[in-house]
């Protein structure tokens, strides 16, 4: 047996080891309790691109011991940023709504016409076939991030819960760049269906409620289909509008935020 | 990199931080985690890089600008190389580090230019990753620093019975108990995972379930009764892992969770990085005294 011998006096590079594994050791559990802590968001909101993990507010009216866990917050964000470890673990959690949620893209044209291009993830709801694991995954994910704000929000809770829908116009003006990346990607996979059909003058990214069949009932899918709007954009003017399911109309995405 | 880490005062007499391990097991979490990250970049990048990485289409440096402002601590090379080639460099390099991993040749630089180029991705933008990705960085930037080329390697098949320093499995097992453990604590919270019902309604699911005609099929009663036993194991897994029958137990249940998640929900490279982190806890020296 060849085993490494306890060196009487540590090397530097025993000395990093060392630090290195005691740091991920402390680290992994309390970015995982920390998560838990609120704390108050610092820098410009929404942001989108942060821990979406992280509860926000205050846990105590002891401002020093806000204060502390709040410092103790940032050095442990420090870590999980450089070192790509993000913590924050919450798989399915909750739990998925009675319906499946998808993005689409509706056209609309000078002539008053309008076609919708469904996401290539949603299937025949007669009867959905099987999607190889891994290979979509990627482009998946950036689809669905886009679902997040919306998987609780049905068209059928806006008037009981205005407070929950009133929060998503400015996160979806925070998403502005990849949602005009994905619409012009979308409009372009259009034109080159449908050559004949010229350039849309309204671009509309929106959210498609299908409903799931019960326990018990008859295995159907979609026997419903909601659609509610999220962003819009104007392809001859670059103009970047998002949707206030509340109002029922388009606002600027500045003046949502 | 087989350095025995120094540990202040009496955490250097501790024998869960100091006991060493057979140099079998990191060998095989180091060809585990290549494996996964060679998989990633050839089933799951590939297939998509000119729709993700093309400036003109979902890709581009400033996608996601607001992550990169000043009170944040994200950071890709990608920022710094140019769109147009930028992309195709940092996937060479990242396969040829993934190559160099498997075959245990100069592991630091290897795992560290892997785990920079991981770190990268996800770093420009988070929008085609997920929680697995997370798990990758942990477990290559743990790979990098570990004794994992003792044996099984570009050396040679290395000394028989070598033991190298055990501490990266039990930083590995730190992650695994957070990880289950909170979100267990996350889907405790919900009626739906309690009462067991979640597991239909995710089966049933036409985005995250892969084939909700299958799971259409499967009895209620069975779906319930799963989720019932994913949130459990996941509430114990910390305390299962303190003695090796129940360590095992855990790890057995664990690694059939992951192959059947793999196959049955969109969660992409998840499954397969968790599936290498268990890599390290299977007893492959055992197959030197076969």
């Amino acid at each position: 047996m060849s085993e490494p011998e306890p060196a009487a006096r540590p090397t530097f590079a025993a000395v990093c080891v060392g630090l290195f594994a005691l740091w991920q050791l402390v680290y992994l559990p309390l970015a995982n309790v920390m998560d838990y802590v609120p704390r108050r968001a610092a820098g410009a909101q929404p942001e989108v691109f942060g821990d979406p993990y992280q509860e926000y507010g205050t846990f105590t009216t002891v401002e020093p011991l806000q204060r502390a866990a709040e410092r103790t917050g940032e050095v442990l964000d420090f870590w999980a940023e450089v070192s790509g470890q993000e913590q924050g673990w919450t798989m399915f959690a909750p739990g998925p709504p009675p319906f499946s949620c998808f993005v689409a893209v509706e056209f609309r044209f000078a002539d008053g016409t309008r076609d919708t291009l469904l996401s290539p993830y949603e299937p025949d709801h007669a009867k959905p076939g099987f999607r190889t694991p891994l290979i979509h995954d990627r482009a998946f994910n950036f689809e669905m991030r886009f679902t997040f704000d919306v998987w609780y929000l049905p068209n059928d809770l806006i008037a009981e819960r205005p407070d929950l829908y009133a929060r998503v116009p400015p996160r979806a003006g925070a998403f502005r760049a990849p949602i005009v990346a994905y619409l012009k990607w979308r409009m372009k996979a259009y034109c080159d269906r449908h050559p004949e059909r010229g350039e849309p003058t309204e671009v509309i990214f929106k959210h498609r409620f299908v409903r799931t069949p019960r326990p018990g009932e008859p295995k159907v899918w979609g026997a419903t289909v909601d659609e509610r709007h999220y962003a819009r954009w104007l392809p001859a003017t670059g103009t970047y509008e998002v949707y206030d399911a509340v109002r029922g109309a388009f606002l600027p995405a500045g003046g949502a935020q | 990199m087989n350095v025995q880490p120094w540990f202040p005062g009496p955490l250097g007499r501790s024998k869960w931080l100091t006991e060493t391990i057979p140099a079998e097991r990191l060998a095989a979490l180091r060809i585990a985690a290549a494996l996964a990250v060679l998989v990633d970049i050839c089933a799951t990048y590939l297939p998509h890089f000119a729709l993700l990485f093309s400036p003109d289409v979902l890709g581009g440096r400033d996608l996601c600008a607001d992550r990169f402002r000043d009170d944040r601590f994200y950071w890709s090379v990608l920022r710094v190389l140019p769109d147009t080639w930028g992309p195709a460099a940092l996937f060479g390099a990242w396969t040829a580090s993934a190559v160099g991993l498997l075959f245990g040749w100069r592991t630091l630089v290897c795992g560290l230019v892997c785990w920079a180029c991981a770190v990268s991705l996800w770093g420009l933008t988070p929008l085609p990753h997920n929680g697995g990705d997370r798990l990758r960085h942990s477990l290559l930037l743990l790979v990098a620093l570990s004794a994992c080329a003792e044996v099984w390697s570009a050396r040679g098949r290395g000394a028989k019975g070598a033991m190298v320093p055990g501490w990266v499995v039990k930083v590995l097992l730190v992650q695994l108990a957070c990880l289950y453990f909170f979100n267990g604590w996350a889907k405790v919270q919900s009626p739906i995972w309690r009462n067991g019902f979640v597991m239909y309604w995710v089966s049933h699911d036409l985005a995250w379930s892969q084939w909700p005609w299958g799971a259409a099929h499967v009895p209620v009663w069975a779906l319930r009764l799963s989720a019932q036993v994913v949130l459990l194991w996941e509430l114990l897994f910390p305390v299962l892992v303190l003695w090796p029958r129940g360590r095992a137990s855990a790890l057995a249940l664990g690694a059939l969770f992951h192959l059947v998640t793999l196959v049955t929900l969109e969660v992409g490279m998840f499954a397969l990085y968790a599936l290498a982190c268990y890599a390290a806890f299977v007893p492959w020296e055992r197959l030197r005294r076969a």
